[in-house]
């Protein structure tokens, strides 16, 4: 499942309003939603099958049935993300290092991508064993560059 | 028109506000002008409404509407800046209190349109969903929109503290 599904089937999900999507079981997804719970977009990360959100199950279940599934949170009556983006695309790809995640990360435009604004938040995927899905803040932090896969905001 | 032939009318738009936070536009038609005046400024002081602020004197984060064939953009900009923007733009944020921020309109420049399309960026979102609350009607074009939030809104909704690495 390329970062663009996940994105899609995320937004979109918050502008229906649904209550919570399922996404195929990868280390990708994985990490994208743990970043998103992290930063107070989604309500809970859990593992189930494509029936329901049911760990027992999904350790019994076949490859292909297994999910993550993600509680979309709602406050104040709106959808709490409002929008989900790919930045690096399979025809242009996007890599930063140090310095330009430093530039991108206090509001200044690099490779024609537009800065990180107030509240927004992107995920980068670094080259490190330890540390391979960042925030682009926590990236920065760590001193790892890498792929700046997507933003939410 | 009448039996008695046409009978011309005045319409005047007024932009008002505290220089500190609340602003509000109002229009008003008389068949004279400073009738027309006085009714637009009495609806635009009952039409303020505040207007979230960075440090007191720029925006958040940068805003993009489009408001029939007006598009505008609005971009905080550092201490000392300036309001570089169209001059019914310049207006609307002198009298918000915003001092420092960059804005293009495109298309339509009518200055009804921009000065409505700006208010409506400005604004909190009073009725996020843009549904009517079934006694005052429909929703509103002119409320569409989330409006402006603050720093602290956010972090509220998320629960989380946001970490803002802006430089300026």
């Amino acid at each position: 499942m390329l970062p663009h599904d996940l994105c899609s089937k995320v937004y979109q999900a918050f502008r229906a309003r649904h209550n919570r999507i399922a996404v195929n079981h990868s280390v990708q997804n994985l990490a994208i939603l743990s970043i998103l719970l992290r930063h107070g977009f989604i309500l809970n990360v859990t593992r189930g099958t494509l029936r329901e959100p049911d760990p027992v199950k999904f350790i019994e279940a076949v490859p292909h049935e297994q999910r993550i599934w993600a509680d979309l949170k709602y406050r104040d009556d709106r959808a709490v993300l409002n929008m989900m983006e790919l930045v690096s695309k399979p025809s242009k790809r996007i890599f930063m290092d140090v310095d330009e995640l430093r530039r991108l990360c206090s509001g200044r435009r690099v490779q024609k991508v537009t800065p990180l604004e107030m509240g927004e938040i992107a995920v980068v995927k670094t080259k490190s064993k330890e540390f391979e899905w960042l925030e682009a803040r926590e990236a920065l932090q760590l001193n790892l560059p890498g792929e700046v896969i997507c933003r939410a905001r | 028109m009448t039996g008695k032939g046409k009978i011309a009318s005045f319409y005047a738009l007024t932009v008002v506000g505290n220089g500190n936070g609340l602003v509000g536009y109002g229009e008003g038609k008389a068949e004279a002008i400073p009738e027309a005046s006085q009714k637009a400024f009495t609806q635009a002081v009952r039409s303020m409404d505040v207007v979230e602020r960075f440090e007191e004197r720029t925006l958040w984060t940068t805003i993009q509407t489009k408001f029939g064939a007006t598009r505008i953009i609005m971009r905080p900009r550092p201490v000392g800046f300036g309001l570089q923007c169209n001059p019914n733009l310049h207006q609307v944020f002198k009298a918000a209190g915003i001092k420092d921020v960059s804005a293009k309109v495109w298309g339509s420049r009518n200055p009804m349109n921009v000065i409505k399309a700006a208010m409506r960026m400005l604004h909190a979102g009073n009725a996020p969903l843009k549904m009517g609350d079934g006694i005052g009607g429909k929703g509103k074009r002119i409320e569409a929109g989330a409006g402006t939030r603050g720093k602290e809104a956010v972090e509220r909704e998320r629960g989380r503290r946001i970490v803002d690495g802006r430089t300026w």
